[in-house]
């Protein structure tokens, strides 16, 4: 396998990266994380300068086209800042729904802007009882003339809160764990029978829950042909583990090399705490972690676009589960390691560890991808 | 918190000024779980950490 980055992959990741560490130091995201939307529209707005808004957005809509690699390339470097702006709502999810749903109209009318930076929208899928599963849907769309009617509950939904549109998923047909059935709805938050209830999540981000009742949709506003969204929703679920395994991988770095500079600079007992043999094998420990998480995140964004299903499914599984593991691993060690002071928000550490432990609880946690990985083996 | 699932992640920051982001959504245990586990983290340090407390079982125990 050539794990050699292209000149302009290269070039992406060198400027994301050094963009982040000029303009998104630690005080400046503390600032940001303290204020009332909890992002920054200016951050945002840099980013689309730089076209980073656009990396899943095809040319002709104003992206640049990329593709899992370089979405991996980015949010390596989104992890090592711990980027609070909605990217992976908006700039991931979003744009992999549209691209692979085949509606040329919605495209043609969202991705550009997405592009620009000028509209956040936001994928309402998941439910109170998902607990991993993609296809557990009870939201219910009815048709009626020329509208729908939507009733259900959307919970945890990422960046649900600031969305200037709602992609919502609703079921038009079938039984609650179908996959036909599946259709998803362009959303106003503001439409009478949407009630958002929005809050700040452990690590900071922000997230919505969003009751739907009775909500009238115009017929024009279903994405994509009826009840067939359930493979565009796999795809960009599939990119947004990809992604989020790459987020974790730029975390993961950053509190190792923070870990060993702090070890190294800490004394006690008369000496650097980096000394004592104990701690030396406990940071190898979490060296380990992190490269094998490096390696399945390599593995996860080449495999995303696999055409077999079960080939995809088992190394995106596998790698949210290493990257679980490796993730509570080495945040909890880090934490270890500072000392309780770790855990206080002075330190970025602590704001590493909480990240990583909510990468592990979304899109499926460490149990269900082992869950997943077993049936894709054909062993379950 | 993996019991709970995504529930676990809604953070309420008490300390916070009112009437922000004030509803609780989701069961009623799943909202104090984050915060319980951010803040017994220090269990394993405080109080002598576990590196000090297995120093001391080979000493004082083992006799090493």
């Amino acid at each position: 396998m050539d794990f050699k980055f292209s000149e302009e992959q290269r070039l992406l990741a060198d400027t994301v990266q050094r963009f982040l560490r000029a303009h998104y130091s630690f005080e400046k995201r503390r600032a940001i994380l303290d204020s009332r939307e909890g992002w920054s529209r200016e951050i945002w707005r840099a980013l689309a300068g730089l076209g980073v808004t656009g990396v899943n957005i095809p040319e002709a809509h104003g992206g640049l086209g990329g593709g899992p690699v370089e979405t991996m390339l980015v949010m390596n470097a989104l992890g090592e800042a711990l980027l609070l702006e909605p990217y992976l709502a908006a700039a991931v999810i979003t744009p992999a729904l549209l691209t692979r749903i085949g509606d040329e109209k919605a495209s043609a009318e969202l991705l550009p802007d997405i592009a620009a930076g000028e509209r956040i929208v936001a994928l309402a899928h998941q439910e109170p009882h998902t607990r991993g599963e993609l296809d557990h849907l009870t939201t219910s769309a009815r048709k009626s003339g020329d509208h729908y009617v939507l009733d259900g509950y959307k919970s945890v939904i990422i960046h649900g809160d600031c969305a200037d549109e709602l992609l919502v998923t609703a079921r038009t047909s079938g039984q609650m764990n179908d996959k036909s059935g599946v259709s998803v709805f362009r959303v106003d938050p503001r439409a009478a029978g949407v009630r958002i209830t929005a809050y700040a999540t452990l690590d900071g981000q922000r997230g919505a829950d969003i009751e739907l009742k009775g909500v009238k949709i115009a017929a024009d506003r279903l994405v994509g042909a009826e009840g067939e969204a359930y493979p565009a929703l796999e795809s960009a679920h599939d990119l947004a583990l990809s992604a989020i395994c790459a987020e974790a991988v730029g975390i993961m770095k950053a509190v190792n090399a923070a870990t060993l500079d702090y070890t190294k600079n800490r004394k006690q007992f008369g000496q650097p705490i980096a000394s004592f043999q104990v701690l030396q094998h406990r940071m190898a420990d979490m060296f380990l972690h992190s490269e094998q998480a490096v390696s399945m995140s390599y593995l996860a964004a080449i495999r995303c676009v696999e055409p077999d299903p079960l080939v995809r499914r088992r190394a995106l599984s596998a790698a949210k589960v290493v990257i679980g593991q490796a993730g509570r691993f080495i945040g909890q060690q880090a934490i270890q390691l500072h000392g309780g002071m770790g855990m206080t928000d002075e330190l970025m550490v602590s704001h590493y560890f909480k990240r990583l432990t909510a990468i592990d609880l979304t899109f499926g946690d460490t149990d269900f991808h082992t869950q997943q990985f077993t049936a894709a083996s054909g062993a379950g | 918190m993996y019991a709970v699932g995504h529930y676990a992640l809604p953070f309420y920051r008490a300390s916070r000024e009112e009437g922000d982001l004030a509803s609780v959504v989701g069961p009623e245990y799943a909202a104090p779980l984050a915060a319980a586990y951010c803040n017994l983290r220090k269990t394993s340090i405080y109080g002598g950490s576990n590196e000090i407390q297995r120093n001391i079982i080979s000493q004082m125990i083992l006799g090493l």
